[in-house]
């Protein structure tokens, strides 16, 4: 037997500041690019101004939990906890890991589909989601570090693969394509960017397991102090905005139904709008993307439900897995499920978060712990 | 237990006696004497008292025992009355020896540790103790140039089997007094005498303290060499990745302990282990630090590219012609297709059985006498070149497909992570034959997650980059060497 097992525990495994922040920042600019781009298609051209509008309808959240990280010191767990009480606390994070858990089921029915689609033509998706499930299982399982250090290793090499896309692509690229931007009108645009308020809330819901070990962690950088989630948010949305712009210019080739999601599919992976020589890096971009941001959510929904119970081991995330396989293989997750679970998800969980530091300034009037 | 086998333990666990009768009777026993023809034993008389020298023919030099033990002994033969007999021993070693290195032993199971390491051990009539004298010669290899991390530019000396000789090879390499060198005894029955190496200030304590912890643990029986060592202390044994650098170059040591490290040394061993590591470590070479930094940092990225060919090559080739075909040029895919008109195999079996073909001629090659070497040459050139193809075995695209696979695993400087890449290939090429790009992106990344939740004695294995820590920026490029003022992450803080 190796010795290490004899020896006293070395150190537990914990997910570091840089690695949840590049984890969170790669799948939620994944999951908003792929809903934009291609779950409401609807918006046309308007993708910008959806994004933009979204951001907007969430950035509330995101100003919340920087004023909670402020007053408490970089740890969000904390202030939500002194704010609601350690009961309400615990089933705010619970119903949290529950919302992460329906989003993984969503992400991994997509990346079977695509896989599907752009791959394995004679597969059928649920076949796929044996191996889909085990890779995202095992991957979860080596936890924070290990997620989290495949996802910022991702991010790292995804820059050049943009780069590499753009150089092919940029003969090709008209920005005439972007205007006109309000083209489906301002009632579809806000229903769209609705949908996107859920995605934006995410990166607050991820910060309630960054403070846990703020404390223990070396390195100091601009993303641990409390305008860190501004600036997570803020990257998050320019980079979404740039890779929605270098699709939106690019050579569309839209002979009907816009609507179509599998054209819209088509588009981005086969022959439609992109040229040959770019549709490698787009696909290794487009399955890892997706890959990281499955990985990310069901991570979180074991991490969240851990954290509200206290538990440990690793029963949780194979259950979890087994769940949001489940809800993909009996096709609870598909497209107008995912839609409009995260326009009724989405509200409320930016209304709780928001009304975070009223409930602390009542509190603090009424004679509560402050 | 054998009755034999318990008294054997009784007296390993007692003290020397009086008596030099005694003595040998004792040594006898431990030594299984007169079978074991190894043991010399020799009595001689001293300043008016009998002594008698104990030593394993061989490992002890003959010549010094004479010398400095046994006719130094004997010059001072005239008695003297005056020394009490519990202070005999200490008089010859104040008055009489010559040895440079002695110390006292309680219990022959220290004298029996220390003969089979080369000591003499001498016993004098009258005193309960023995004296052990370090007159050691053990036979070993003169330092040599390296032979599996040649180099174009640099040192050329490599490690040998003898421990002292390569503790000394890293203090000529780094001159500092912070160098400690801890000797300890590592092992169960047959217990191996390992140094780990540190300068003191730049290690991290914890770190340090870690290691030598799993070290003191190590109750193995057999026999421990450092791979052993490596394979029972590191953090995660069931892994591919090797956590603990494994190196030949004295230089490399030397670097490494500079930069935080701690280096082990066995004896036996023409290695040292140095630990903590990062993957970016087992990509490094030695002369990429002595050339400029560009040129240094150009070889780097030929090296990663030649990583990604190595572990995604085959897969990539089997993804794309198989499920992605509309991304390869039409000439290409033309190119492809009647070259495999003729081969009766699916490309899965067609790239199995070259890597095979591969790996047992690479096998082979470090196998094989240099005698008869150059067959190997014809042998190889026949299986993996045009004789395949006019059999129709393979599509000459694999040949070079193979070959640009096997060139890559050949610049990865480190043995052991090159042989875990070919492993972590074949998982790779079986996702991608399974499931074309997207089986790769799978597989690539439940590697990629394996690595970066791996630890080399609680460094992460991907840091600096993931995680991200503030260190040295000489991890894929190599900045200029001026720019080079940060420690290392993974070292201690002063």
């Amino acid at each position: 037997m190796p010795v290490r097992n004899k020896v006293a525990a070395d150190q537990k495994a914990r997910i570091s500041g840089s690695n949840l922040i590049a984890f969170s920042y790669c799948a939620v600019t994944a999951r908003l690019f792929f809903l934009i781009a291609v779950d409401t298609p609807s918006s046309l051209n308007a993708v910008l101004i959806q994004l933009l509008l979204g951001a907007l309808y969430s950035f509330p959240a995101v100003f919340s939990s920087y004023f909670l990280l402020k007053k408490y010191g970089g740890s969000l767990l904390y202030g939500v906890s002194d704010a609601l009480g350690s009961g309400m606390c615990r089933m705010l994070l619970f119903a949290f890991g529950l919302v992460f858990l329906y989003e993984s089921a969503c992400v991994i029915r997509m990346l079977t589909s695509s896989a599907e689609y752009a791959t394995l033509y004679d597969a059928h998706s649920p076949m796929l989601l044996i191996p889909t499930s085990l890779a995202i299982i095992y991957t979860v399982l080596k936890g924070g570090n290990g997620a989290g250090g495949a996802a910022l290793i991702f991010v790292r090499a995804a820059f050049v693969l943009i780069a590499v896309i753009c150089l092919i692509e940029f003969r090709d690229m008209d920005i005439k394509r972007v205007f006109p931007v309000m083209g489906p009108g301002l009632q579809t645009l806000h229903k769209n960017a609705v949908h996107t308020v859920l995605y934006f809330c995410m990166l607050p819901m991820a910060y309630f397991l960054k403070e846990q070990d703020a404390n223990k962690r070396e390195p100091k950088s601009v993303f641990d102090k409390p305008c860190g989630i501004i600036l997570l948010y803020a990257a998050c949305v320019l980079t979404t905005a740039f890779l929605l712009f270098v699709t939106v210019v690019s050579a569309p080739e839209i002979p009907n139904l816009p609507e179509s999601r599998g054209l819209q599919m088509n588009m981005l992976l086969a022959n439609g709008r992109s040229s040959r020589g770019i549709q490698l890096p787009i696909l290794i971009l487009w399955f890892s993307g997706i890959f990281v941001s499955a990985v990310f959510m069901l991570y979180m929904a074991c991490a969240l439900v851990k954290t509200a119970f206290g538990t440990d081991g690793k029963w949780v995330e194979l259950l979890f897995g087994a769940v949001a396989a489940l809800l993909a293989l009996f096709r609870l997750s598909l497209k107008e499920d995912a839609l409009a679970f995260s326009a009724y998800a989405g509200f409320p969980v930016l209304f709780v978060i928001t009304s975070l530091p009223v409930i602390l300034q009542i509190r603090k009037r009424f004679g509560g712990k402050h | 237990m054998p009755a034999e086998n318990t008294e054997r333990i009784k007296i390993l666990n007692s003290a020397p006696r009086g008596t030099l009768d005694e003595n040998e009777a004792c040594l006898s026993a431990v030594f299984y004497l007169p079978e074991n023809k190894d043991i010399v034993i020799r009595k001689f008389e001293t300043a008016g008292f009998c002594a008698m020298a104990a030593y394993l023919e061989g490992l002890t030099d003959s010549v010094r025992v004479t010398e400095s033990i046994i006719h130094a002994c004997i010059l001072k033969d005239k008695p003297d009355k005056s020394i009490p007999k519990e202070e005999r021993l200490n008089f010859l070693l104040n008055n009489v020896l010559f040895a440079p290195q002695a110390s006292f032993a309680d219990t022959f199971d220290e004298i029996a540790r220390a003969m089979v390491s080369g000591i003499c051990v001498l016993f004098a009539e009258g005193v309960s103790g023995a004296l052990l004298l370090d007159v050691r010669r053990i036979p070993h290899r003169p330092v040599n140039r390296t032979s599996n991390e040649s180099v174009v530019m640099g040192s050329q000396e490599g490690f040998v089997e003898s421990l002292r000789t390569n503790i000394s090879l890293i203090r000529k390499n780094l001159r500092s007094a912070s160098l400690v060198t801890e000797i300890m005894e590592i092992g169960g029955e047959a217990r191996m005498t390992a140094a780990i190496l540190y300068l003191e200030g730049t290690v991290d304590e914890k770190v340090l303290s870690r290691a030598k912890e799993r070290l003191k643990a190590i109750d193995r029986k057999g026999f421990l060499s450092s791979g052993q060592v490596q394979q029972l202390i590191e953090d995660s044994p069931m892994s591919l990745f090797p956590q603990m650098l494994e190196t030949e170059r004295p230089d490399r040591a030397a670097a490494g302990l500079m930069e935080g490290q701690f280096a082990i040394v066995m004896d036996n061993s023409p290695y040292a282990l140095l630990a903590p590591v990062t993957l970016y470590h087992f990509l490094h070479a030695s002369d990429d630090s002595f050339v400029r930094w560009q040129y240094g940092t150009f070889i780097r990225i030929v090296r990663m590219i030649g990583v990604l060919f190595s572990l995604l090559l085959p897969g990539m080739y089997i993804a794309l012609t198989q499920y992605h075909s509309h991304l390869l040029p039409m000439n290409l895919l033309s190119s492809i297709a009647e070259a495999r008109a003729n081969v009766p195999f699916s490309i899965l079996g067609e790239i199995l059985f070259m890597e095979f073909s591969f790996n047992l001629i690479n096998e082979a090659g470090t196998r094989i006498p240099s005698q008869i070497g150059s067959a190997l040459g014809i042998v190889g050139a026949l299986i993996l070149g045009q004789a395949a193809v006019s059999a129709s075995i393979a599509s000459p695209i694999l040949i070079i497909i193979v070959a640009l696979t096997g060139l890559g695993n050949f610049v990865v400087p480190s043995y052991g992570l090159s042989l875990g890449m070919q492993i972590m290939r074949l998982f790779i090429l079986l996702a991608g034959s399974l499931f074309g790009l997207y089986g790769i992106v799978l597989s690539a990344f439940m590697v990629l997650s394996h690595a970066a939740g791996l630890s080399s004695f609680g460094a992460p294995y991907l840091a600096p980059i993931a995680p991200r820590r503030r260190s040295n920026p000489d991890i894929i490029a190599r900045l200029p060497i001026w720019l080079q003022k940060r420690k290392m992450f993974y070292a201690g803080k002063e």
